[in-house]
């Protein structure tokens, strides 16, 4: 079901920095983590030789370094996330899978993408500098005119603008592929989805995107000389940043699970939780409600359940569809994950409140919505019920909060295991 | 309102197992076994079962290779419960919880007469051609036996053997 997609099993091709850190001498020789320190030690003490035979001002030494530094932030950056996009694997829905193996093969595949906003950011620096030369010439000092050290500029300003743009057409793939990721995912069918892992990783490496982007506020006082270079610059956190932010937005709109077990997940109304002590489970029916990522139930503060789960927090819980007369309605969802314990009074539980209290709110009125009767009766009998059903919240009555990480769907009793 | 606990202990205990619990697990049609896996890791599973009248044992049947049977070879504790759902008032809904120890038994050496009554009960929703050469039956032993009905709940123990 998940076989190697054809991104991996075409040559692996890689960024041009990938493919020197990988057949370069120095680089070569040593695991990334210090691939990324030699490149800065080298580059650094090309830019101090140059500091000090052309004696230029200090400021040029301390933006320089700088400047050096945020290409090192963006290698050590690319080093790490790129692995993790091509380790990927691929959706069981058709539409999802071809939105990621176009976005990895645009991405990884295409040198023209992979240059272009590089060559025309170069492009703009240079026709900059031929057109407002005293600026170079204030960083260069007396070395302004030497052709070795324009060299090193022109390579500096290329690692530079090489990174930029790739951030930018990164920022606009990952936006674009999120949209029609989400547009896609609204479409599946039956069992198919993207594993929820992987979109996790994606939003993951969409946040590490944020990052990446604002590290190029290292360049902020080497484009503080310059109007035009301030704008771009601004342009570009705008661009990236606003980007990665609208693909995170959009990955947030993904569906966790597929539609079959999604439609049993809103709609059954009963679910059967099972909880471990000492090797004596303990199953328990419960009401619940599914908020499209968690599954929260109820529990009283005098249940086994409560005591158990504070013990031992793995929780299964089982939602079934069934029906005695017709064989083909009986289906069912396991789903298998840590509990966690939201109301209770100590310090802990009121530190959780405080971070979930908000959507433990919209979680009450998804049980009001799913289960009036429910709500109506706790509160007409208030008076009537034991204590311990007594419809108080944080006092008598706590929320579970099940974190799936397996995935069982029954149909007919025939079990397909999904990843979470 | 007042910071005080609700009192743990509100459960009935009861010298047999109640009758409305013996009515219940006779009507029932699904019941849910709970076994764990190494770990004290959970695992739920909805089933058949048979409520064996004379010997105080629930018979489940299911497949040889599933996860349950493979849990039960590992640790013998389980739990079955089997409720009476209502989505209108939680006052309606009873149940009986059973926590006891499975043994795992072939269906040859199953009593017939219970494997009769199961093909009986369920012969109208499994239809022919019912794979029973694959199939294993789980016997509970009942411990403890926990019942409800609304707000109300029993609990009935099995009472230790004297040596």
């Amino acid at each position: 079901m998940n076989g190697r997609s054809p991104v991996q099993d075409k040559l692996q091709r890689k960024w041009i920095y990938e493919e020197i850190v990988d057949y370069i001498p120095p680089f070569r020789w040593l695991p990334p983590v210090f691939d990324v320190i030699a490149q800065l030690l080298l580059v650094e003490t090309v830019g101090v030789l140059a500091f000090i035979y052309f004696q230029m001002p200090v400021e040029a030494a301390v933006y320089g370094s700088l400047a050096i530094l945020y290409t090192v932030v963006w290698s050590a950056g690319c080093l790490y996330v790129i692995p993790w996009l091509r380790r990927l694997r691929d959706p069981t829905n058709k539409l999802e899978r071809k939105v990621l193996q176009d976005y990895k093969s645009r991405l990884l595949l295409d040198r023209k993408f992979e240059l272009i906003g590089g060559v025309l950011c170069l492009g703009a620096v240079i026709i900059y500098l031929l057109y407002d030369s005293e600026y170079l010439q204030f960083f260069l000092g007396a070395g302004f005119g030497n052709p070795l050290l324009a060299i090193l500029i022109l390579v500096l300003a290329w690692d530079i603008s090489y990174r930029m743009g790739l951030s930018m057409v990164t920022a606009l793939f990952t936006a674009w592929r999120s949209i029609s990721l989400s547009s896609a995912a609204r479409k599946r069918l039956g069992l198919a989805y993207t594993a929820y892992s992987e979109v996790r990783t994606l939003k993951y490496l969409d946040m590490i995107n944020i990052f990446w982007g604002l590290s190029a506020l290292l360049l902020l006082p080497l484009a503080m000389g310059s109007y035009f270079l301030l704008l771009g610059l601004a342009a570009f956190l705008v661009g990236t940043l606003g980007l990665s932010t609208l693909s995170l937005m959009a990955m947030e709109t993904v569906p966790w699970f597929p539609p079959d077990v999604e439609s049993i997940l809103n709609y059954e109304r009963f679910a059967y939780v099972t909880v471990c002590s000492k090797d004596q489970p303990l199953v328990t029916p419960v009401i619940f409600v599914y908020d499209g990522k968690y599954l929260y139930f109820a529990t009283s503060v005098a249940s086994a359940k409560y005591r158990i789960i504070k013990k031992n927090n793995k929780v299964a819980v089982l939602v079934d569809m069934r029906d005695r007369e017709n064989r083909m309605k009986n289906r069912a969802v396991l789903l298998r994950g840590k509990g966690m314990i939201l109301g209770e009074i100590s310090l802990k539980g009121i530190f959780k409140l405080f971070l979930y209290g908000l959507w433990l709110l919209r979680v009450r009125m998804l049980f009001g919505r799913k289960y009036p009767q429910y709500m109506k009766y706790y509160e007409e009998k208030a008076q009537e019920l034991p204590p311990a059903w007594q419809n108080k919240p944080f006092l008598s009555r706590l929320i579970v909060r099940v974190e799936p990480e397996k995935i069982t769907y029954w149909r007919e009793a025939r079990p397909t295991t999904l990843r979470a | 309102m007042t910071l005080t606990l609700p009192q743990r202990n509100h459960t009935k205990i009861t010298e047999s197992i109640p009758e409305a619990a013996r009515k219940l697990l006779r009507e029932g049609f699904f019941a849910y076994l709970g076994t764990s896996e190494p770990g004290c890791e959970p695992h739920v599973t909805a089933m058949f079962y048979i409520w064996d009248e004379h010997e105080n044992f629930l018979y489940l049947v299911t497949s040889k290779e599933s996860k349950k049977v493979s849990n039960i070879r590992r640790n013998r504790n389980v739990s079955v419960t089997i409720d009476v759902r209502d989505s209108s008032s939680p006052a309606r809904n009873s149940g009986v919880m059973i926590r006891g120890v499975a043994f795992l038994v072939e269906m040859e050496v199953a009593y017939e007469y219970l494997m009769l009554e199961y093909m009986e009960k369920y012969m109208d929703f499994l239809g022919t051609g019912y794979p029973l050469g694959s199939r294993i039956a789980i016997r509970v032993t009942p411990r403890s036996i926990s019942y409800w009905k609304g707000t109300e709940f029993y609990r009935w123990k099995k009472p230790r053997k004297k040596l």
